[in-house]
């Protein structure tokens, strides 16, 4: 049985997509669209809408899942929301291994390189903050180091912008540094795909005891709750997908934030329910985001990670505010 | 008929010796309060007869499983848990936490169908918590709170129950509450163990009492047997009078 809340999001995908494929810089009445969607338009607008619109649309929509998916994962297992993979460097960290494999690669490098890149950097994240969640048991401690592995990243993904030897591995570099889905093709989606799909089964097999863990982890494991296949399941679950979406579209932060923080009123904040619905939310955000990316009149267009955190990065504060007095 | 052994236990950690050679039977029907200082291994030794810890030389056995080593679905349908220290992280629902309690039998929150319907309606009226099932659980008190896990921990009808100090923190109200839930479902043919601090509802609600100091126990046995002037200041090291009214013991003390 599929939830309201699940066929609203649903129903919201679907007009997003439409929309993002509909809109652009190229205007297109009604008509021209619907005849190149259904493929009987010009060659020209088939060229738009299936070629340029709709990878991008579906790029968009994927890596949003992606990220949602893996922060309310995340935010379940470490019990607190402000858990995400942006705030917790493993974007950072799966953006580093691409921009490695990119700087140091080289054309000799099979395409496929790039989301394992992006996807060991990803785990190696992941696997240090819950190593460090069992040990240090504070979730505070826990966020600081992952602000500590952002930055770390972050420092190492600079020094490679420092020592960029030209201009194009440069623009390059930037590009998974800032995060954008422009110019992306269903070949890079499909890439990237079978580790997402991966991510998601690890995800879903997890949600369960998550519902547990909000009880904490002693009453947890009274239930039942495999606490270390828990702690692995989420931690390959995130790590696969939030390492796939980074390598179809660079670091987008506060997506996994701000997703779940809108769905789970909605599921009566029971962790293993805000999977699913966080996940659909997250693509819808970065779908209508994209969408604002590419209609906003500035000079050079607006990466799509540069605005998730003009927006993302206040909620993140507001939300944390909030909480004060809360571990 | 399931019963819960500690043969020889001895637990180390860092090389601090924390139980030494521990030998204790529960078993359905009873109610065993455990007292002792601070630091004498109460929590460690629920701990090992929970299988969240495995002795470092003995047996933990629950039924005929090593309890640290058994299925952990198994294990939990055989002995529930009352935690000290109850964190939300969430602020769920009252019937989503006690659906949890479920969890062993497959239910999630609100999927819960059948039987496990049945058994989460039962443990919430059986806790006086009708009223208060669709309400969330940052709004609750830690009385009411601590009701809501003891309905979570029945749910699952497992036979056997451990409680990690939960009397804690609550009014007086709220601590004979508590225990006398604990008391009826033992009425009703389980077996529980209750670590407690006060030594009177030790005395009102157990029928024996496990005295641990340092790691041992000391003696076991019903609380009127056991229950001495002597016996308290060896423990815990207070000058105690105790008092038999109607049957019914109390305990007085000072330093």
């Amino acid at each position: 049985m599929i939830s309201r809340l699940n066929f609203l999001l649903c129903l919201a995908t679907v007009i997003s997509i439409a929309a993002a494929a509909a809109i652009g810089s190229t205007t297109m009445p009604a008509g021209r669209f619907f005849a190149a969607l259904f493929g009987v338009g010009e060659t020209g607008d088939m060229i738009v809408v299936w070629e340029i619109r709709a990878p991008r649309a579906l790029a968009a929509f994927i890596v949003g899942a992606a990220l949602g998916a893996s922060g309310a994962a995340l935010q379940g297992l470490l019990r607190n929301p402000l858990a995400e993979p942006g705030v917790l460097g493993v974007s950072a960290s799966a953006a580093l291994g691409a921009s490695l494999v990119l700087f140091y690669g080289g054309a000799m490098m099979p395409d496929v390189a790039v989301p394992i890149a992006a996807i060991a950097g990803a785990l190696a994240a992941t696997a240090l903050l819950t190593f460090a969640a069992i040990r240090v048991g504070s979730v505070v401690t826990l966020i600081l180091i992952g602000v500590g592995i952002s930055s770390f990243a972050g420092a190492i993904a600079a020094l490679l912008l420092n020592l960029a030897p030209n201009p194009f591995s440069l623009a390059d570099l930037l590009n998974w540094t800032l995060g954008t889905v422009a110019n992306r093709s269903f070949d890079d989606i499909a890439l990237a795909a079978p580790f997402l799909v991966a991510g998601f089964v690890f995800l879903g097999l997890s949600a369960r005891p998550l519902s547990a863990l909000g009880l904490g982890e002693e009453t947890a494991l009274s239930l039942g709750v495999d606490l270390k296949r828990t702690r692995i399941f989420v931690v390959l679950g995130a790590g696969l997908a939030t390492g796939a979406a980074v390598a179809i579209a660079g670091a987008i932060g506060f997506v996994g934030i701000v997703a779940p923080h809108l769905v789970r009123p909605f599921v009566r904040y029971d962790p293993a329910r805000t999977l699913v619905p966080a996940a659909i939310a997250g693509g819808v955000i970065l779908v209508l985001a994209d969408i604002g990316v590419r209609l906003l009149p500035t000079p050079a267009e607006l990466r799509l990670g540069v605005v998730a955190a003009l927006i993302g990065a206040p909620i993140f504060v507001w939300i944390a505010a909030r909480r004060s007095g809360a571990t | 008929m399931t019963v819960i052994t500690l043969e020889n236990v001895s637990l180390d950690i860092n090389g601090a010796g924390i139980l030494d050679n521990i030998d204790l039977t529960l078993r359905a029907g009873e109610l065993v309060a455990l007292v002792g200082p601070n630091g004498a291994g109460k929590s460690s030794l629920m701990k090992c007869a929970l299988g969240a810890i495995a002795p470092t030389t003995g047996r933990a056995r629950i039924g005929d499983d090593d309890a640290a080593t058994m299925d952990v679905t198994k294990r939990a349908r055989l002995a529930g848990y009352l935690p000290q220290i109850r964190p939300t992280a969430w602020p769920v629902i009252v019937e989503d936490i006690v659906a949890l309690g479920r969890y062993a039998y497959g239910a999630t929150t609100t999927l819960a169908r059948n039987e496990n319907d049945t058994a989460v309606a039962a443990a919430i009226s059986a806790c006086g918590l009708d009223n208060l099932r669709q309400r969330r659980a940052d709004t609750l008190s830690g009385g009411e709170l601590a009701r809501v896990h003891c309905a979570r921990a029945f749910a699952a009808n497992a036979p056997f129950l451990f409680a990690d100090e939960v009397t804690n923190s609550l009014d007086p109200a709220g601590q004979l509450d508590v225990l006398q839930l604990i008391r009826d479902h033992v009425d009703n043919g389980a077996g529980a163990l209750a670590i407690l601090h006060d030594i009177n509802l030790a005395a009102t609600f157990a029928d024996r009492i496990v005295w641990m100091k340092k790691g041992r126990i000391h003696a076991e046995g019903p609380p009127r047997d056991t229950i001495t002037a002597s016996r308290l200041n060896d423990i815990f090291a207070v000058r105690a009078q105790v008092h038999h009214a109607n049957g019914a013991i109390s305990v007085t003390y000072r330093k």
